[in-house]
């Protein structure tokens, strides 16, 4: 039971994979918007640190997740 | 060490009753968080009036500038993202900044978040979604409020009734999981690897993500309030 | 943490709908009492200095007008004085211009009065000179020889 419990969780978890994706992928577009626009700069970040935020937030529903089948299922 | 680990975690994790209001028959527990909140507001309060006591016109004092300068700031921020016609609900998204900026930050004085407790987000996110219908409704009338649900298709419609739901949900789940991921994270690194690391990245995950998930919280909050007034 | 109840959600909607109150009495409130004021006042002493430019250029055209009527009148005493000081000049030209042709006039008279003299006086010594000639020439010669000896003489002395 205890490792059928682990593996969901760790299942959950791979929502971080998304996360990841996105991350890098906005991080990489802010990096050319810079390139092309340094004077944006400024607009560019902020709107990153947002969208990063935003993104990381599917990372997190894995993690609530695996964390619940944790401490539910136990 | 794994177990003594997670004996921790979920000592730290749960959220005990402090005591219980009888009232009559009822039975009021009162948790952990909502006496951190209590903690919160006193120190949110007392700060505020604090700030604005004896305010001027002309010669103001260092604190007063201070005060202005938090004033327009904060509402100059949510009132940008609320844009022209959400301008009235400026002053309780301020509040909801404030409040969950101090809650996410006094992990570091020793208490336990109120935010990493899943009902305070709840109740964070449920006022929020009714705030966001209300303003759809106060603006617009309950006629358009309804029709809005059929647009852009009216195929969308269940959808967009979805989206009720699940907005406060996505909402609560981040403001929680987030906290909750950083306590996680910061706990395992105080095992791994004490004691000055930690601080480094206490200050990342205590301080920066608390703030910018209070600022993201926030601007999705007036996002879906803008959307709504529209 | 993950339980949920319904008596937490309840509490923590009172404490933020509580807090959100209290702000607004105790924070957002008196701010923006005090940036309204302030701003007023601001408003108000904008107003009493636009008042005041007001007056001030109002004053600064009254006393535009008042030089330009100075200017006027200097101008006017000017030429009056101009046209006073021309006349003095024409009258005092006028008069010796006068003064001139009179004192023309009396040396022109006495010039004329002179040279009747000096005729006059030539005259009489013409006719003493022909009175002398004539007792010469009836003292010496005749005829028409000496007549016309005595007509040259004469001639040649008239034209001296």
């Amino acid at each position: 039971m205890n490792t059928l419990i682990a593996i969901g969780a760790g299942i959950a978890v791979v929502t971080g994979l998304g996360a990841g994706i996105g991350i890098g992928i906005a991080t990489g577009k802010a990096c050319e918007g810079i390139a092309r626009q340094p004077e944006a700069e400024g607009k560019i970040q902020k709107n990153l640190i947002l969208g990063c935020a935003l993104a990381e937030a599917t990372a997190i529903y894995g993690f609530v997740i695996a964390l619940m089948i944790i401490v539910m299922l136990q | 060490m794994g177990s003594s680990l997670a004996e921790r975690l979920i000592e730290e994790l749960n959220c005990e009753t402090v005591f219980t209001i009888h009232l009559g028959s009822l039975e009021i527990p009162v948790m952990e968080s909502v006496v951190v909140t209590w903690i919160v507001m006193a120190v949110l309060i007392l700060l505020a009036i604090f700030l604005t006591r004896d305010l001027k016109t002309q010669n103001i004092s260092k604190r007063q500038a201070f005060a202005e300068l938090v004033y327009e700031k904060l509402t100059g921020i949510v009132g940008g993202m609320l844009g022209e016609e959400g301008k009235i609900y400026t002053g309780y998204l301020t509040t909801v900044l404030l409040y969950i900026g101090l809650s996410n930050i006094i992990g570091l004085f020793g208490f336990k978040s109120p935010t990493k407790d899943l009902n305070v987000t709840a109740a964070l996110a449920l006022m929020s979604i009714v705030l966001v219908e209300f303003a759809g409704i106060y603006q617009n009338g309950v006629k358009k409020w309804l029709h809005k649900f059929t647009e852009p298709v009216a195929i969308v419609t269940p959808f967009n009734i979805l989206d009720v739901f699940t907005r406060p949900l996505s909402l609560c789940m981040r403001l929680f999981g987030n906290v909750l991921g950083a306590f996680v994270i910061m706990e395992l690194l105080k095992i791994v690897c004490p004691p000055v690391i930690p601080a480094v990245f206490s200050l990342y995950f205590d301080l920066f993500d608390g703030l910018l998930q209070a600022y993201v919280f926030v601007f999705l909050t007036s996002l879906y309030i803008k959307e709504a007034v529209e | 943490m993950i339980t949920v109840s319904f008596w937490n959600i309840l509490w923590t909607v009172v404490n933020l709908l509580v807090l959100f109150i209290a702000f607004r009495i105790f924070f957002f409130k008196p701010i923006a009492a005090i940036i309204a004021k302030r701003q007023e006042e601001a408003n108000e002493a904008f107003k009493a200095a636009q008042a005041k430019e007001d007056e001030a250029e109002a004053k600064s055209l009254q006393c535009d007008e008042r030089i330009a009527q100075v200017e006027q009148e200097k101008k006017q005493i000017l030429s009056e004085a101009r046209k006073s000081a021309d006349e003095q000049y024409q009258h005092i030209v006028a008069e010796a211009r006068a003064n001139a042709s009179e004192i023309k006039t009396a040396a022109a008279t006495e010039a004329n009065r002179e040279k009747e003299q000096i005729i006059a006086s030539a005259k009489k010594e013409i006719a003493n000179i022909i009175v002398d000639a004539t007792t010469k020439v009836v003292g010496g010669q005749t005829g028409a020889e000496v007549d016309s000896n005595l007509f040259d003489e004469f001639i040649g002395k008239a034209g001296e």
